[in-house]
């Protein structure tokens, strides 16, 4: 619907800058509220629907980051310290098993690779809250509640179909002749993987780490859910504790969000790019 | 030595009902840089693949210095192949993308560079050794792709259209380096192309291929002066070959070819002409083939002579080529520049009976 | 003919598998006897406690008191223990058992008498009883006591590897044995791949776990009948054809395998379950009925899954049809090539998406909870009436739907975008020269060409919302009543807030996940069919 003659109809212009802008406003209305109330004293939620805070303090982020727990450590830095761990075990443990069978379901021929790639499909798509009863009956079994070996395993469910796919669409890109090169070079399948293939996938690898990095960053009812010890939980565990029914320190839970948050946030804008592009393949989650 | 033969090859697609290769084979004596020409989609490429490894031959056997690679990874056949886009390995300096085949053996480091260095000097690409291959022009590229096919000093090199993805004037210059190349190294060749310059410059034996068969095999000189059948002849030469159409009539002894508005005496040269036909009046479909190099605006003593109108008239700089419309047909001439006629003139153009080639018109076999 | 080497690849496989089989059947069997041992054990010694007789050798027991006040200080309440005639107050620094006892008394005073195995894994049972006796340990005159007795650690019985390896030797004997004595028929091979994996089965007889023997005489069965159709033979031809590609992909498969299958596998078994204060029983399609007959309750009591199902889908069309039109509607006003600053639009319109959603969710859950929050204070600056978000139905409802549109529409914005930047300008610029209208122009062009993104986009959309489990559950928490659960949270709370009823909640699972298999391999296939081919 483009009039290249003339302009637009300059209602229609006016229009469309209004409606963007409201929509903006509602859009940014949230975000902006609970950046006024990791500034705003006190620790209820939204006195007034000003997203401008009458009083600006550090208290909040002063408490989040000074606060220690029953053992005398400090709790932000150690829930902090307990996402970062599970995020980034999560992903090495995600891409490193994954990069191989994306190879071979994006250039080997073999039965069942049909199959092999609608099943990670699908156990990609279908979420893993279906699983999470028997994965928290067999971590019980097995001792691994409330550690971070067992949510690691329980992230790795989702984590291993992601990276499959994402990195399958990627090797599908690389041209074969790089390849065939190579074997008449005499290389072996696996010589042509870590030579090769590796090296050239950098920009793939790294952006299917970030992503599986984000989302363990960002889980919360698994965490919530495996993790009955506090001192074992996550962030996402932390800041959701923080407003319960019982009592409810907002202030501490607009500090502990936007901390937590607005390293992913950049993150995702980084990438934000690559979404789409995975998405034609049914890949990408938000 | 390093002779490269191929039995009974056959290859067959899935879901294709004819195969693409029915029944193909060739012995390229080593040393010996063989070509492979003919149009798009006649096997060749797909027959270098087979001799690389990287396709399986439905049927056949290939064999390199009498040892039989049917069945071998393309690791194994001690082969390299240069190939149209280079596939040079684009995160790795010039130096270890020649180098990378000899690493993967094992090689002493010191060996690896001596031959890389060699291979370089020899190439030219001394200076370029540390860089990466995006840093390179097309030329510099492909000389890296031979470099890295050199060094490995393998028993049978492939090339699969190397210089299609280069401009005219680079195309001759690598024509040139590939032919000194080979002339240095003598090492047995497969090359293929659908360029007849290409072929006809580079090759110690051409291969001509259309439809996956075999249409004729030989030097470049017997392709070029005995086409065996009509479309090795139409293939050669720029601008092709004129074919008219004719019968064969037989007076007595003699034999000639009587089309419209021409008859060519064609002496005892057809003895086993056609079928078992008395030597009478008797007539048969043939196709008369004669290049445009050899027709003449000037006439010698034996010579037949065509008469038709220029059409249109091209100018090559040293030569002309007028394009007539005969009664025959339309004739391609090609003649220097200077007198030449202008279009809408009729003009008369002479052969020598001697020089046309003659092909049967049903089997298009040269006779 | 069949080989022996051959014939020891089979076996191999078979054995491996049998062997498989009857460890996990020792692992149960030895469990469930070890528990049984020991509950026995620590329920008799209680009861002897309990009747005043002494206490049973190797089992710590002892009668325990109601609290009182500690004499040294009054507004503490702490127990005593009457043990081997002594009394003496319970404490943490008095021994390990007395935690347990304190724990385990508490605890039957709320919910009653009960035996079981000490969860920390040492094997030991611990059993409560009510005592007749009275003492006057902890009190100034004699009062009824608790008798409670917690046995020692026991080992279960260890793997038994001798036993296993022998039977390992025989198997191996007997059918490299019938491969020799074979003729070109195969017969005697087949028999003794048979018997040699049978072999293995012994031991689960002699411990009578009879599912396990059989499973071990049907894997043997199984494979002298493949042997028997050669397919052995050409299994192991392929694997060594294709062994690079599994070989790579074999990290993955077998991570999917544990840590998908199985526990899927898993969760489908436990359905048939019901799971009561650690013990399992089995219970057939008893889970299942009672989710899909409701319950038992009226249609739109929250208990009923047919209700939870009704407010599931309409929660999953509702949204989509918000995502989709917002999405779309957005990314048309994005793609207006007089627009300025479409970066910047674009980065803003795609915030939501960027924030994680469990903060978005508690955001928008203190944006509408109380008197001032956030959306009444707003709704009141213009004029209209506060509203109790979160005590009635529909207005619970929207305010999830309401959450879950702000953070969803983002996704099929820029799917929209991205089919619409791929449209060639030329085509509306012929079209126009052409004379069609602007909404000509767009059922024409721009739907066509929307369509084929939007197809997966919603597919995927859909189910990612049906199971959106993080803003129902923290910014509604199901309420009124539960009514605004889905059914990804109803599940949840039947593991893990209605009592442990893990067996509920793993047929709930496999239900959904029912459900989820029938939408997408039907209904995406309407939603894609409803394309201009």
């Amino acid at each position: 619907m483009s009039t290249t003659r003339r302009g637009p109809n300059p209602a229609l212009l006016v229009l469309t800058y209004v409606g963007l802008i409201v929509l903006c406003g509602i859009v940014l209305y949230p975000v902006m509220l609970v950046c006024k109330k990791a500034f705003e004293p006190g620790s209820q939620f939204a006195l007034s629907a000003s997203p401008v805070p009458t009083a600006v303090t550090l208290d909040h982020f002063r408490e989040l980051f000074t606060t220690r727990g029953g053992g005398g450590e400090l709790l932000f830095l150690r829930h902090a310290a307990n996402s970062i761990v599970v995020a980034l075990l999560t992903t090495v443990v995600g891409v490193s098993l994954s990069c191989t069978a994306a190879y071979a379901l994006s250039r080997f021929k073999f039965p069942g690779r049909k199959t092999g790639l609608t099943m990670f499909l699908v156990v990609q798509m279908f979420p893993a809250t279906l699983l999470l009863l028997p994965l928290y009956v067999i971590l019980n079994k097995l001792g691994l509640l409330n550690s971070i070996a067992g949510l690691v395993l329980v992230y790795s469910t989702t984590a291993i179909p992601f990276c499959v796919w994402t990195l399958k669409g990627y090797f599908d890109s690389l041209p074969r002749e790089l390849e065939e090169a190579a074997r008449i070079d005499g290389a072996s399948p696996w010589m042509i993987f870590r030579k090769i293939i590796l090296p050239l996938s950098r920009p793939a690898l790294s952006v299917t780490a970030l992503f599986s990095f984000m989302t363990a960053w960002n889980e919360f009812i698994m965490a919530s859910t495996f993790m009955t010890n506090q001192t074992k939980y996550t962030l996402p565990v932390l800041i959701q504790s923080s407003v319960t029914e019982f009592s409810a320190d907002w202030g501490l839970f607009a500090a502990g969000a936007v901390v937590t948050s607005v390293p992913v946030m950049i993150a995702f804008y980084v990438l934000q790019k690559y979404l789409v592009g995975g998405l034609t393949a049914g890949a990408v989650k938000g | 030595m390093s002779e490269l033969e191929l039995v009974g090859i056959r290859k067959l697609y899935e879901g294709v009902s004819r195969p693409v290769i029915p029944d193909l084979a060739l012995t390229i004596p080593s040393g010996q840089m063989a070509v492979l020409v003919g149009p798009s989609g006649c096997g060749k490429s797909t027959t270098l693949r087979m001799v690389a490894g990287l396709e399986e031959p439905t049927a056949g056997t290939i064999k390199i210095g009498k040892r039989d690679v049917t069945n071998l990874p393309p690791a194994e056949r001690d082969i390299a192949m240069v190939v149209q886009s280079y596939a040079l390995y684009p995160h790795m300096t010039v130096f270890e993308n020649m180098a990378f085949g000899l690493r993967i053996k094992h090689l002493p480091e010191a060996e690896i560079r001596k031959r890389v260095t060699a291979a370089a000097d020899n190439l030219g690409l001394t200076q370029y050794l540390e860089r990466q291959p995006k840093a390179l022009s097309g030329g510099q590229r492909q000389r890296v792709a031979i470099g890295r096919a050199l060094v490995r000093a393998p028993k049978v090199f492939l090339f699969d259209e190397p210089l299609s993805n280069l401009d005219a004037k680079l195309r001759s210059d690598m024509r040139r380096e590939i032919a000194r190349i080979h002339q240095q190294s003598k090492t047995t060749s497969m090359y293929v192309t659908h360029d007849q310059i290409e072929a006809m410059t580079l090759a110690d034996m051409i291969v001509v291929l259309k439809d996956g068969v075999i249409q004729q095999i030989g030097t470049p000189v017997d392709i070029y002066e005995r086409p065996a059948n009509r479309f090795v002849a139409g293939f050669f030469g720029t601008p092709s070959m004129n074919f008219l159409s004719a019968d064969l009539t037989a007076t007595g002894e003699r034999q000639s070819a009587r089309g419209a508005g021409f008859e060519i005496p064609l002496g005892h040269k057809f003895s086993g002409a056609p079928t078992l036909r008395p030597a009478k009046e008797s007539v048969d479909r043939i196709v008369v083939g004669i290049r445009p190099e050899r027709l003449s605006l000037v006439g010698n003593a034996d010579d037949v002579a065509l008469s038709g109108s220029v059409a249109m008239r091209e100018v090559l700089g040293a030569e002309v080529v007028l394009h007539l419309e005969s009664a025959a047909g339309p004739l391609t001439v090609r003649t220097d520049a200077g007198s030449a006629p202008r279009p809408g003139d009729t003009v008369q153009v002479w052969l020598d009976p001697k020089m046309v080639h003659v092909f049967d018109g049903a089997t298009e076999l040269r006779l | 003919m069949i080989t022996v080497v051959r014939q020891l690849r089979d076996f191999a496989f078979g054995a491996a598998l049998a062997i498989l089989i009857a460890t996990v059947a020792f692992v149960a069997v030895r469990n469930k006897e070890l528990a049984a041992r020991q509950i026995d054990l620590a329920t008799r010694a209680a009861s002897e406690v309990a009747a005043a007789r002494g206490p049973l050798p190797s089992v710590d027991a002892g009668l325990v008191s109601q609290p009182s006040p500690s004499v040294k200080r009054p507004y503490l309440r702490v127990r005593h223990v009457y043990r081997h005639g002594a009394c003496r107050q319970l404490t943490a620094s008095g021994g390990v058992n007395d935690k347990l006892f304190y724990d385990a008394i508490n605890r039957a005073e709320r919910t009653g008498v009960f035996a079981e195995l000490v969860r920390d894994g040492s094997g030991r049972a611990i059993a409560v009883t009510s005592s007749e006796v009275m003492t006057s340990c902890g009190a100034t005159e004699p009062t009824p006591m608790w008798a409670v007795a917690v046995t020692a650690p026991a080992r279960p019985a260890p793997y038994p590897f001798l036993v296993i390896i022998g039977l390992l030797g025989l198997g191996i004997a007997l059918s490299a044995a019938g491969a020799l004595l074979s003729g070109a028929d195969g017969r005697a091979a087949r028999a003794g791949t048979v018997v040699g994996i049978a072999v293995l089965a012994i031991p689960c007889v002699l411990w009578q776990a009879w599912v396990a023997t059989i499973a071990i005489v049907l894997v043997g069965g199984s494979l002298a009948l493949l042997q028997r159709a050669q397919l052995t033979d050409r299994l192991a031809t392929g694997i060594r054809i294709h062994r690079t590609a599994l070989g790579f992909l074999a990290p993955a498969a077998i991570s999917m395998i544990v840590l998908v299958a199985a526990p899927f596998v898993i969760g489908l078994v436990l359905g048939f379950y019901d799971h009561h204060h650690g013990t399992w029983t089995f219970v057939g399609l008893h889970n299942f009925g009672e989710i899909l007959s409701g319950g038992g309750r009226p249609l739109d009591d929250p208990l009923n899954f047919w209700f939870i199902l009704g407010v599931t889908v309409l929660w999953t069309v509702a949204n989509v049809a918000f995502h989709v039109t917002i999405g779309v509607a957005l990314a048309l006003l994005l793609s207006r090539p007089w627009l300025r600053a479409k970066g910047v639009w674009r980065m803003l319109f795609i915030l939501p998406w960027a924030v994680p959603n469990y903060i978005t969710a508690l955001i928008w859950k203190g944006m509408f909870t109380g008197e001032y929050g956030a959306v009444n204070s707003l709704l009141e600056a213009a004029g209209l009436d506060g509203v109790s978000w979160f005590s009635s139905w529909a207005t619970s409802f929207s305010a999830n739907v309401i959450t879950n549109t702000w953070l969803g529409f983002p996704f099929m914005m820029v799917v929209a975008l991205g089919a619409l930047e791929s449209i060639p300008k030329e085509l509306y610029e012929a079209a126009s020269v052409d004379g069609a209208s602007a909404w000509q122009r767009f059922r024409h062009i721009t739907m066509p060409h929307l369509r084929p993104a939007l197809g997966p986009a919603v597919a995927l959309g859909s189910i990612w919302t049906f199971n959106m489990f993080n803003v129902i559950y923290l910014v509604s928490a199901g309420q009124p009543g539960g009514a605004t659960n889905i059914l990804v949270t109803d599940a949840y709370r039947w593991a893990f807030e209605r009592g442990e009823r893990y067996g509920m909640a793993a047929a709930y699972a496999t239900i959904i996940f029912g459900i989820l298999l029938l939408w997408t391999v039907f209904g995406t296939r309407i939603v894609r069919s409803k394309e201009p081919s």
